[in-house]
């Protein structure tokens, strides 16, 4: 059953065609990359599924029912993380929680679950400022997660995090993604890294560039934990590398 | 580098030091012969007309916050406001406070029939641009995916302002009001005394007494004394407020 569907989707900037003919579906239980090249209009894309801006043409169903406004169903998680600087690392992934209308010891209680999850317990009174980057990311993670989304969306969630960070946060999000404990059904995560695509996506969306447009699905059906060194792996990397090319 | 310097250069320090040893020994004379003397009866007004100006200073500033706040929130989210509002508050900022005065005062007079009103006036006018253009400059340098974040969590409005734009405003809110304290400490001297057609109209405050030692009384002791106690006052609000407040402020609220 699809979650969500994009029809025909478009987008325009002025004059300029960012967008173009979009039509996919976002279903129960997958993980879905999208890659292209830089100014693609991956990121316009993710912000479409979110509800942050509407589309030029064409149409957003949410389980069947047209989207006007923010997707109640989505959380983001930012390229930059998107903290506030002033707020503790509680106080962070409440504010999701807070605009609900949760109460108070349930919101302290679920905001605390995420933390945990996210392996920042005991942070809790941390300022952003006092941890790294890696730890901050996860202080989005838990702020996304906290507000119990269907539909997880990360922009380059991990480009700005040096290599071996990057490697942690990928293998933390692939946990999640298994948890029974996490009600997350459906991922999707922009990305311009091709392994990073086919480490963690059961489906990733190719687009190309002026318009942006679908070139190409690739499902990729390998088993998880995935490995960089399988042929299989560097395969899929090859293939999606030529329909970017 | 003392050993390098030539017989002539010493000759002129030497002179120097000669001439500004007089110069102090004369003033120091003067000082003394000056305060020997009983302190000018005005003297006694000037704690009452420091808090009588700090009063209009205050007002002043309460009122350029409640309108320059809500305005430059707004801008920063409206970028056609932005493009509206900006080009006429430059020119706003560009006339200088003193120059409106005259118009303030008449108008004010006739209207309000009181010189506090218009002293307010003045002040705010040399205060709140100071604000306006540091906090419309915090407003826009609020990161884009902070408000993508807020938005996308589904923030009410006014808890957005609560939680992300007001402590994101605080630092240059800080700049602003030390700038605008400045604008509207020069802009104070000149609002509280004012001569029109050969009628003075003053209230009680510390511009109105410098300017009535200096043109009514011409009594160099009381402006003195005048002169000292307002930088003090300014200098004790520049170190026990506006520095700790804005040290604060750029600690805990500002982006890295
Ligand atoms: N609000 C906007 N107004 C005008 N043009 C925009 C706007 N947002 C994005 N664009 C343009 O749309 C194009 C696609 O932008 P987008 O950020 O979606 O690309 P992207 O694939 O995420 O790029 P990157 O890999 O650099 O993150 C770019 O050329 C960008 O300049
Ligand atoms: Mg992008």
């Amino acid at each position: 059953m699809d979650l969500m569907r994009l029809e025909n989707v478009g987008k325009r900037f002025d004059t300029i065609s960012v967008l173009d003919g979009i039509t996919m579906t976002v279903d129960e239980g997958q993980f879905i990359a999208v890659v292209g090249p830089s100014g693609c209009g991956k990121s316009t894309l993710l912000r479409i599924i979110a509800g942050l801006i509407s589309p030029t043409t064409g149409q957003v169903l949410l389980a069947g029912r047209l989207l006007t406004g923010v997707n109640p169903e989505t959380a983001l998680v930012f390229q930059s993380f998107a903290l506030l600087p002033w707020l503790t690392v509680q106080a962070n992934v409440e504010l999701g929680l807070e605009a609900r209308r949760i109460l108070v010891a349930e919101r302290r209680r679920r905001a605390g679950f995420y933390i945990d999850k996210v392996g920042l317990e005991g942070y809790e009174e941390a300022y952003p400022r006092e941890l790294s980057g890696g730890m901050r990311q996860r202080v989005g993670l838990a702020r996304a997660l906290a507000v119990e989304p269907k539909i997880l969306l990360m922009d380059e969630p991990f480009s700005a995090l040096d290599a071996l960070t990057a490697i942690s946060l990928r293998e933390l999000v692939l946990d999640l993604w298994a948890d029974p404990q996490v009600p997350v059904n459906a991922c999707i995560m922009v990305t311009h890294i091709i392994e990073e695509a086919v480490e963690l996506a059961d489906r990733v969306l190719v687009l190309s560039t002026h318009p942006g447009r679908i070139v190409k699905e690739v499902e990729v059906t390998l088993p998880r934990p995935r490995d960089k060194r399988w042929p299989e792996f560097n395969e899929y990397v090859d293939q999606i590398f030529s329909l970017m090319a | 580098m003392a050993r390098g310097k030539r017989p002539l250069e010493w000759v002129m320090a030497g002179a120097g030091i000669a001439i500004a040893g007089y110069l102090t020994w004369r003033a120091v004379d003067a000082l003394i012969a000056a305060f020997s003397q009983p302190l000018p009866h005005d003297a006694v007004q000037i704690p009452f007309a420091i808090l009588a100006s700090l009063g209009r200073l205050t007002l002043a500033y309460l009122i350029a916050l409640a309108w320059t706040v809500p305005l430059s929130i707004w801008i920063g989210e409206n970028e056609r406001v932005a493009r509206i509002v900006t080009p006429i508050a430059e020119i706003g900022a560009s006339i200088p406070a003193t120059a409106l005065f005259p118009l303030i005062v008449l108008f004010v007079i006739r209207i309000f029939g009181g010189m506090n009103a218009a002293s307010v006036l003045l002040v705010l006018t040399g205060m709140q641009w100071y604000l306006l253009f540091n906090l419309i400059a915090g407003a826009r340098a609020i990161p884009q995916e902070l408000k993508e974040m807020a938005h996308s969590l589904r923030l009410p409005r006014w808890r957005y302002w609560q939680r992300v734009v007001l402590p994101a405003l605080l630092p240059s809110l800080l700049t602003g009001s030390i700038t605008g304290w400045g604008g509207g400490w020069n802009a104070l001297i000149v609002s509280e005394y004012f001569v029109y057609n050969q009628k003075i109209y003053h209230v009680l405050g510390i511009g109105a007494l410098l300017d009535r030692a200096t043109y009514e009384l011409g009594n160099g002791v009381l402006i003195l004394l005048t002169l000292g106690a307002m930088v003090g006052i300014i200098i004790l609000l520049n170190r026990l407020v506006w520095r700790r407040l804005y040290q604060w402020a750029t600690r805990r609220y500002r982006f890295e």
